[in-house]
């Protein structure tokens, strides 16, 4: 760096006092400007917001009626909002919940939930003793769980159409069903260990949902057996079994007609066939659970929903245990009642007296828990609930019992089946809310939450009395503006609009292909297979076993054929971890025709492994083999020893090609089984049987699946449209810009060529 | 009228003129000099009891002045357009106007160097005008400078060697104040910006 030597720091210094020399006169004097330096005319420098809050201030006092209201409602809204939402924050509760230890307990004593009770969402719960409902003379009924592990109550996030609940066996897992608008049901599956809830439609013929009857919850929670009617359906007037997978949200229609559903010990669902002309009654299998005899009149409870109506089955299915009265009436008189058990064991216990007793489950060892109502002093009135456990041998020991003080409407709705099998009895704990629980406040804030939209209503009809014309000629005014704007740049805001809407359609299939298919659950190699024995059909949009890239999205099926599935034909299989439909057939290296020129979307057979990873297509012409876990197909060129083109083929595990031991039967079809058969059980194991196909002709339908709303936008072609759009607007806005420069250019170019003027100074 | 008010009227009648002068400099008009310092002393206002505590007012009044002015500079969002063939309005006379009537050739040069700084500064940067200002007007020393624009020595130094060579390109009459050394290399991307 160069200094300024001194002599020339000088001159310049010279320099620039002769220029300060010149600067001219001020406009005002110092003292008028020490004057207004001091007290700046505006004040003092104020914050952006403090107009506003004048202004606001201002109106207020100016109309204090209008104002002073709207203010009250918004800060009631505000704390009231705050104050119920503040149970969700579970400042007092542990979040996750425990994990349970034991066996748990049942508690001795049971109380109608007060009011402040929190519910699951607020705080979850390790797992549920029982099921209670109570009657709440404001709200209807008030359903709750109490815990089994320390005996806490929790609240349901239950409607006033809401029915049939029942409870898994491990106590972590509860359903029930809610009425859907178009007639059916939707079954509601809440998680106690987390507070979260699912609902699950099950559609029926013409998008009409299912009316379900009954329902079970598997032992572990992941599963849902309904029995239901669809009115529009087939077999009118019998209802059929349908298994929701929760995993994929997937109902599947098992068979047709039925009456009821049970889970084994082991995780197995069981199936009731119904009586006569179907089949005879005394064929009902053993382990299975039929419906209430509703000409008995013995519905009661939430409605008669679930498996306390009158007979159930030992867990191992030997026993089946009908609890009966004297009286075959309903009228609320006190009746004696007895339990007759048939099967291996042959007996009639007697169970006492009471106003109604219906079992809620069996346990080992011969061991039913029954719930009965208690005779009071008026028979009509409400009762107090009783739960007892009747031994093989026809003790009853009483488990449970409703408080005095919680008489009124209190009930057991479904219990645990694990826990009630610990055996385990605690006195339990009394639910006690007051002003000092966040829930007591929350409580109270969740019942006048619905009143405050009347309320707002109300102020907007007092505003628009008081100043209607000033407050509608706001947005008026406002519009007004927007449109001006608009107006004056329509050009530039249909171009944006135009240009964003082509962004969004070119990048809107490849992300709801990928949302979509991250929505699913994937599968995992220790899930379970599902394999349904009827598909019922529905219109689905089946997602590939492959992707793009050749790489599979599926690595084995419990099913497949070949049909035509969302109009299109094609081979089809379900998923063996998610039991979603999956298309199968363009996997890559596999050709469209084999050499005689017949389409290989329509096979004389497909087969599948046993492991389901390999599948098995052929057609008068060739052999082929597909990989579905590699996501490769090939053809075969020689066939086992001694194989013709008639020799019924098979495929093994590793995609070799066999002499098919145990052809499927032509005649059937395929390995689904006849609709009537007498004892009908869904496979929720391994594949036991054997691999099976069958074909489009036999397949009655297909699961539906969900598609959400967005997923027309995962059309391919909105990509094109997409880059149609963007395009036009980037041309619209690159033309005008580009004409613009250009004359900026050649005016440029024209000011050079002219020169520089003479009279200009040099330095300009 | 309160004793601070008093002392805050006192040191704008002694000060105003030379806070008007050094603004003149920074900004080359009269009407944005003017505000320039009205807005300085808006703010020395506001502090002035704790400024006259300090004995010293008028480094902090310096530095609201330079700063309003880069500030003032930024949020124009563009650098102030000089139109050329036209001279800066205030310097075409002295403020007697009687400058050139002494001796009109010596008057002449001297009328000439002025506005040919006048412009000059007129295309520098604000901050380098401020360095300038700073450094060869009100007489500061490097650290002074650095410590009125809250900058670096270093950044000072070097401010004050690029404003130098780039009034030696915009103009070249004025070489005769600050002849280019044997390290300075015009940029040509600097003469036509």
């Amino acid at each position: 760096m160069r200094p300024v030597e001194p002599l020339q720091e000088n001159a310049v210094r010279e320099l620039f006092e002769a220029l300060a020399a010149t600067a001219p006169p001020p406009s005002r004097t110092d003292l008028e400007a020490a004057r207004l330096a001091w007290q700046p005319p505006s004040g003092r420098a104020a914050p952006r917001w403090m107009p506003l809050l004048r202004r606001g201030f201002a109106a207020l006092r100016r109309r204090p009626w209008v104002a002073v209201p709207a203010l009250v409602a918004l800060a009631a809204v505000l704390l009231l909002t705050v104050v119920a939402g503040l149970p969700s924050f579970r400042l007092a509760d542990p979040s996750p919940a425990t994990t349970p230890s034991g066996p748990g307990a049942l508690p001795a004593t049971l109380w109608a939930p007060p009011p402040g009770t929190p519910s699951v969402g607020d705080a979850p719960i390790s797992r549920a003793a029982y099921v209670l409902s109570a009657l709440d003379g404001a709200a209807g009924w008030r359903v709750a769980v109490v815990g089994a592990d320390r005996g806490e109550y929790r609240l349901l996030p239950y409607g006033e159409a809401d029915d049939g609940f029942s409870l898994s066996a491990d106590g972590r897992t509860a359903a029930w069903l809610r009425a859907n608008g178009d007639g059916g049901h939707l079954v509601v599956v809440l998680d106690l260990t987390t507070g979260r809830t699912r609902e699950v439609r099950v559609p029926g013929q013409f998008g009409r949902g299912v009316t379900v009857d009954h329902l079970a919850v598997s032992p572990t929670g992941d599963r849902v057996l309904l029995v239901g009617g669809d009115p529009f359906g087939g077999g009118l007037g019998f209802a059929s079994a349908y298994l929701v997978d929760l995993r994929s949200g997937t109902p599947t229609r098992l068979t047709l007609p039925l009456e009821g559903v049970a889970w084994t010990s082991d995780g197995r669902p069981v199936l009731a066939v119904p009586p006569e002309p179907l089949v005879d009654r005394s064929v009902v299998p053993a382990g299975a659970l039929v419906a209430p005899d509703r000409a008995a009149g013995r519905e009661g409870g939430l409605g008669g929903i679930g498996p306390g109506e009158g007979l159930v089955v030992s867990q191992d299915g030997r026993t089946r245990y009908e609890v009966r009265s004297a009286v075959q009436d309903s009228s609320g008189t006190v009746e004696d009642w007895t339990v007759q058990l048939t099967g291996d064991r042959s007996a009639n216990l007697p169970l006492g007296s009471g106003v109604q007793l219906s079992p809620l489950a069996a346990l080992p060892g011969d061991r039913l828990v029954l719930r009965l109502w208690e005779a009071g002093e008026i028979p009509a009135a409400p009762q107090a609930v009783r739960v007892r456990l009747v031994g093989a041998d026809g003790t009853l020991t009483e488990v449970s019992r409703t408080a005095d003080g919680a008489k009124a409407g209190v009930d057991v709705v479904a219990v645990a089946r694990d826990v009630a099998a610990g055996g385990v009895v605690t006195p339990g704990v009394r639910p006690e809310y007051g002003p000092r629980d966040v829930t007591w406040w929350a409580w109270y804030a969740r019942q006048v939450l619905p009143v405050v939209p009347w309320v707002l209503v109300g102020v907007l009809l007092l505003v628009l009395i008081v100043d209607g014309r000033r407050v509608l000629a706001l947005p008026v005014r406002t519009a007004r503006r927007a449109g001006r704007l608009v107006r004056g740049h329509r050009r530039s805001v249909l171009a944006t609009l135009l240009g964003l809407a082509g962004i969004a359609l070119s990048l809107a299939p490849g992300r709801v292909d990928a949302a979509w298919l991250g929505s699913a659950p994937s599968p995992s190699a220790d899930a379970r297979a599902v394999r349904p024995e009827y598909l019922w059909d529905q219109t689905i949009v089946p997602s590939r076993a492959f992707d793009t890239a050749g790489r599979p999205r599926t690595h084995a099926v419990t099913t497949l054929w070949a049909g035509t599935v969302a109009g299109r034909e094609g081979w089809y299989g379900t998923d063996a971890g998610t039991a979603r439909i999956v298309r199968l057939d363009d996997v890559p290296g596999l050709p469209d025709r084999d050499p005689d020129g017949a389409l290989l979307r329509n096979p004389a057979s497909l087969r599948i492994s046993e492991n389901g990873r390999a599948v098995l297509a052929r057609t008068r012409a060739a052999v082929y083999v597909i990989r579905l876990d590699r996501a490769t197909a090939g053809r075969v060129d020689v066939l086992p020893d001694g194989a013709t083109r008639d020799t019924p083929l098979a495929v093994g595990d590793d995609g070799t090609v066999l002499t098919d031991p145990d052809p499927v039967d032509s005649r059937r079809g395929s390995s689904v089984r006849a609709m009537h058969d007498t004892r009908v059980e869904l496979d929720a194991g391994s594949v036991r049987d054997g691999p099976y196909a069958s074909w489009g002709a036999q397949v009655q339908a297909v699961p539906p699946v969900e598609l959400p709303w967005w997923g027309f936008l995962g059309w391919p072609g909105w990509r094109v449209v997409g880059g149609v759009l963007l395009a036009a607007t980037s041309t619209g806005w690159l033309v005008p810009f580009a004409r613009r420069r250009a004359q900026a250019i050649s005016s440029a170019a024209v000011r050079n060529s002219s020169g520089p003027s003479s009279t200009e100074p040099p330095w300009s | 009228m309160d004793g601070d008010e008093a002392s805050f009227r006192a040191f704008v009648v002694a000060r105003r003129c030379a806070l008007l002068r050094t603004a003149w400099l920074l900004t080359g008009s009269r009407e944005d000099a003017e505000d320039l310092v009205q807005t300085a002393l808006a703010a020395t206002a506001r502090h002035w009891p704790r400024l006259a505590r300090s004995g010293d007012p008028e480094p902090y009044v310096r530095r609201a002045l330079v700063n309003e002015h880069v500030s003032a500079w930024r949020r124009r969002g563009s650098r102030p357009v000089v139109a050329s063939g036209v001279p800066v309005p205030d310097a075409v006379a002295g403020p007697d106007g009687v400058a050139a009537q002494r001796d009109p050739a010596a008057a002449s040069s001297a009328v000439d160097d002025r506005l040919v700084l006048a412009a000059a500064l007129a295309r520098l940067t604000p901050r380098q005008r401020a360095v300038l200002v700073l450094r060869f007007y009100e007489d500061l020393s490097e650290s002074q400078a650095a410590a009125v624009l809250g900058v670096g020595l270093g950044t000072v130094k070097s401010q004050t060697r690029h404003a130098l060579q780039r009034l030696r390109e915009l103009a070249p009459e004025l070489a005769a104040y600050a002849p280019p050394g044997p390290g300075d290399v015009p940029r040509s991307a600097e003469v036509h910006r």
